[in-house]
């Protein structure tokens, strides 16, 4: 667990945005303490406290005191938003740049969105030309 | 009485060893030659952190962790631990001593009588000694403390260590290579409970070792020491983004690699690996990106060998 | 402002604490393996008395055989505990001053058991010799004619010394290197000399032939007695108060 390249406070960070997006952990919903997340994963406590205040930050998670972390209402909801409009910059763009790269019409993309029959041949066709 | 974890800080600190006469634990004579162990070690140990001392083998960590823990004074330079805004000479200072246990590789132990003999002698000098942990700790160790520490193996008498370390709850912790001998599992039983412990009961830890890989997701501060001088002294985090690697086309990878220092180098045919210092700029990522070079993290164990080691040495001082 | 005023508190707590835990382990193994030494010795005298009867007469008692020892055996067990003690202390977090106070307090109480024990072995045995119609004298050690009070106090000045001695022993080589500690030797032997001579008065010659024997003999034995313990204990602060500890190999 928590052993890709990036810092591993980011890695935890992600790993329970991961698990908001997917419902897993819900609104309102206690998350595992620093302690615990020391213990079970074997990283030191303040890495895992680093990864939590980012998220308070992000407005994910909230404190409540003496109780521990808890998922903001409205955090899912939060992260879809920023997946979606992430999702545009990171995801489709890259995608658009490289057809353009490729020569691929608009056209053909789109018709290929809305699943119709790509009208001037196959786009893989067109890329070997 | 509980204190505030210890903070502990060397300023510009040298420890020159004369040739002397010592003697060993079995009551022997045996001459030890002198030298520079440490020279001009400014550093920090953050009061609460956990740090990790890395440093090869005779690198100069058991001088300064005898620093610390008032074993010894500095030729040159000054020593402070203690609570946070209130850092003294730990050089027989009872408040001071008292609030640091240091668990040196030799053990300090009775190495002749029962090994309850030794815990006995420490629950009898340590203020915050708990014995009901330490008997738990010796259950998970599974350590007989009918017998002697010179009939336990290498692994349990660091076991025997670490349990001293934790029980006496000090409030500068110091594990001098304590890992040694022990077996994996007991390595990991030790974290954990280091981890656990430190949870619920925080004070300053400063773990030495060689053995980067498994620990270093403990640390959150990092002090690497090579031959008697402080490489670096920051956040893990901090010296985790002190390394990017380098694969790919060996000609785009030496253009990328330039402006920076080189640590280490491997080609295999057109295409070379290559690990530079620092982080790479944006530019110089998007360069990365167009000539298909990847970027990747290194270990701490990795950037740990590559500064220590001899060819790096080489390398800067080209 | 508050945490220096702590500091100073749990400094003065830590001083005891770890004093004590000191004597504990300096001290209390020395008393401990005393009472395998006065078995033994009570034993050993016992013995040489049966023999001496059946085979011989008796001549003024055996305990004047076997007491020497106690010096001896004390200076050993110092000397063989102070280096086992040290790195021990300062690990549980002692400093070098309360490791002396503790070294201190430990050489003189275990030097009064010892010497109640020598002079109350003394007075058994006068008393038996006596009672059994035997010629009984006291040859060595003690001052001759002294009450029970002088015997034991001359003693503990002397096992005192003498345990103080065994720990300087290997301190003087750590300190003054090979050639300085085999010199350092010599110093000490002077000074072990001299609180024989000085509390013994009688053995070997004393300060009879100065002052004669009486009362001035005896407060000018003990005191040099009191002296040679002063001596050694101000050594012992010398050596010790500064003594580092280097990374240990074995």
């Amino acid at each position: 667990m928590f052993d890709g390249p990036e810092p591993i406070y980011v890695q935890i960070a992600a790993w329970i945005r991961a698990q908001v997006l997917s419902g897993e952990l819900g609104e309102e919903e206690q998350v595992m303490s620093t302690t615990q997340f020391a213990t079970t994963f074997r990283i030191n406590p303040a890495t895992a406290a680093k990864a939590f205040s980012g998220l308070v930050e992000e407005g994910l998670l909230y404190k409540r005191r003496g109780l521990g972390m808890f998922v903001a209402p409205g955090a899912r909801e939060k992260l879809l938003a920023d997946h979606r409009q992430r999702y545009f910059a990171e995801v489709l763009d890259p995608a658009l740049a490289q057809a353009d790269i490729l020569d691929i019409p608009v056209g053909d993309i789109i018709d290929y969105v809305l699943g119709r029959a790509p009208r001037s041949g196959a786009g893989v066709a067109k890329k070997e030309k | 009485m509980s204190l505030d974890p210890f903070g502990a800080r060397l300023d510009d600190v040298a420890v020159r060893y004369s040739t002397s006469w010592r003697v060993t634990q079995q009551g022997t004579f045996s001459k030890a030659t002198g030298g520079i162990a440490l020279d001009g070690a400014t550093s920090l140990f953050p009061a609460g952190a956990i740090t990790g001392l890395l440093g090869r083998n005779g690198a100069g960590k058991t001088t300064l962790l005898s620093l610390l823990a008032g074993f010894r004074r500095p030729t040159a330079g000054t020593v402070r631990v203690g609570p946070e805004g209130s850092e003294q000479d730990p050089f027989e200072n009872p408040a001071i001593v008292s609030g640091v246990q240091l668990v040196r590789e030799a053990g300090d132990v009775l190495t002749d009588e029962k090994v309850s003999a030794t815990l006995k002698h420490y629950a009898a000098a340590r203020p915050r000694w708990d014995s009901d942990y330490a008997d738990r700790l010796l259950d998970l160790f599974e350590l007989d403390v009918r017998k002697t520490p010179s009939a336990l193996s290498r692994g349990k008498r660091s076991a025997l260590g670490a349990t001293i370390g934790l029980a006496a709850r000090a409030p500068l912790t110091i594990f001098d290579e304590v890992y040694l001998g022990m077996d994996a599992p007991t390595r990991y039983a030790f974290y954990d409970e280091l981890l656990k412990d430190y949870a619920e009961h925080p004070r300053t830890i400063i773990l030495s070792s060689h053995l980067v890989e498994e620990s270093e997701r403990l640390f959150e501060h990092v002090v690497v020491v090579d031959r008697g001088r402080i490489l670096l002294a920051e956040p893990a985090d901090d010296m985790r983004g002190r390394g990017t690697s380098l694969t790919g086309n060996a000609d785009a990878v030496a253009r990328l690699a330039a402006g920076h220092r080189l640590l280490h180098r491997q080609e295999l045919g057109p295409t070379a690996m290559v690990t530079v210092e620092g982080p790479l700029t944006d530019e110089e990522a998007a360069e990365a990106a167009d000539s298909g070079v990847a970027i990747g993290s290194v270990p701490l164990q990795d950037l740990f060998v590559h500064l220590t080691s001899t060819t790096a040495r080489k390398e800067s001082e080209r | 402002m508050s945490a220096t005023i702590d500091l100073d508190e749990s400094g003065r707590l830590a001083h005891r604490r770890t004093m004590l835990a000191m004597e504990k382990r300096f001290g209390g193994g020395l008393l401990l393996t005393g009472v395998w030494y006065w078995t033994s010795i009570i034993f050993a005298s016992i013995v040489i008395a049966v023999l001496q009867s059946r085979f011989s007469v008796l001549e003024g008692g055996t305990l004047q055989y076997v007491l020497g020892s106690t010096r001896w055996f004390l200076f050993t067990m110092g000397m063989i505990l102070v280096a086992v003690t040290l790195p021990l202390h300062l690990a549980s977090g002692g400093t070098r001053s309360s490791f002396v106070a503790g070294l201190f307090r430990s050489a003189l109480y275990v030097g009064l058991a010892n010497g109640i024990m020598a002079a109350a072995l003394v007075t058994a045995e006068g008393l038996t010799w006596n009672a059994l119609g035997w010629d009984w004298q006291f040859r060595q050690g003690l001052v001759p004619g002294g009450s029970f009070i002088v015997d034991a106090a001359s003693e503990t000045l002397v096992l005192a010394t003498y345990i103080l001695i065994g720990t300087l022993l290997p301190a003087g080589f750590q300190r003054l290197g090979a050639w300085g500690g085999s010199f350092w030797i010599l110093a000490l032997l002077a000074i072990a000399l001299f609180v024989d001579w000085s509390v013994h008065s009688g053995y070997i010659f004393g300060w009879d032939p100065l002052v004669g024997a009486g009362t001035a003999r005896t407060l000018l034995g003990l005191g040099g007695g009191v002296l040679a313990v002063a001596v050694t204990a101000f050594a012992v602060d010398r050596f010790y108060r500064d003594m580092p500890l280097r990374p240990a190999l074995g």
